[in-house]
């Protein structure tokens, strides 16, 4: 039999009902009539639309050496506007500003990253998008606020209206980090 | 906790999300170990029959060798998956992508 292989790109959008934790399921099913089928899984993504942030290294900060890249696209239709990307001890209990719902608990490290936004920790997290609409910042820790470790931080970035300010435009997903020693 | 469901074989390459399907282009991923480019499968669940799981390089894409998470669907293998939880805002609408080969002596 001559070997043979297919390459498949697969897509799709999906729209959860709820707000909470998901379970992502790759499944392989049993093919009863064929033996000599390999499947090769190379890359699996899942982000929002837009306007949407994503984190990377996903899921896992390593304390006092890590470093993630926190990556804000908003799209083309929010080219060139200001951005600030925030971050709480979970996406709940949120809250409304301006109409928008925000998925952060108003707390003590929300008024960390407001007050600390654009230094060496939280590099490049308050700026503009550029003309896609898109922005990267930096998040890394040290040694001086050993009261994050063991936590797991949310991460959200907000739309602001032209000269950095209020209203909030848009707000994007939640992204979970947790902090392994 | 709600499941988004991801299936994949041969005879049928089946990819379902609960809801409706269309087509755009993501450019990041909120799933940790998306691409196994360690060659292990941190944060992922292994769960089922397992048989003729492991990880290996291959080319998926053309010419570029990666990682790859490789099942082997045979008569007596598969009905096994892998799986991991993401916080998702309900009413947001989020794109899921995965490129995949399959190769067959057939």
């Amino acid at each position: 039999m001559p070997e043979t292989t297919e390459r498949v790109h697969l897509t799709a959008t999906y729209t959860p009902a709820s707000t909470g934790m998901h379970t992502l399921d790759i499944y392989c099913y049993r093919n009863y009539l064929q033996t000599d089928v390999w499947n090769y899984i190379d890359s699996i993504s899942l982000a929002p639309v837009s306007p949407a942030l994503t984190i990377d290294p996903c899921n896992t900060h390593v304390w006092n050496t890590g470093s993630n890249t926190l990556a804000v696209d908003a799209g083309v239709a929010h080219a060139n506007e200001p951005y600030i990307i925030l971050a709480a001890n979970g996406p709940t209990p949120n809250f409304s500003l301006d109409g928008v719902l925000i998925h952060l608990a108003y707390d003590n490290i929300f008024q960390y990253t407001l007050a600390n936004k654009n230094t060496a920790m939280f590099s490049n997290t308050y700026g503009v998008l550029d003309a896609s609409g898109q922005a990267t910042a930096t998040f890394t820790t040290f040694s001086w606020l050993p009261q994050w470790q063991g936590k797991t931080v949310t991460f959200c970035a907000l739309g602001l209206s032209s000269g950095g300010v209020r209203p909030i435009q848009y707000a994007t997903n939640p992204v979970l980090l947790n902090f392994i020693p | 906790m709600k499941k988004v469901f991801v299936g994949a074989g041969l005879s049928v390459l089946l990819l379902v999300l609960t809801s409706s399907s269309l087509f755009a282009q993501a450019t990041a991923s909120m799933v940790a170990n998306g691409d196994f480019e360690q060659g292990v499968l941190n944060e992922w669940t292994l769960y089922g029959n397992n048989n003729g799981q492991e990880l290996t390089k291959y080319q998926v894409l053309p010419s570029v060798t990666t990682w790859c998470n490789k099942w082997r669907p045979g008569s007596n293998r598969g009905n096994g998956g892998i799986q991991q939880d993401v916080y998702m805002i309900g009413g947001v609408p989020y794109q899921f992508d995965m490129d995949i080969a399959i190769k067959c002596s057939c």
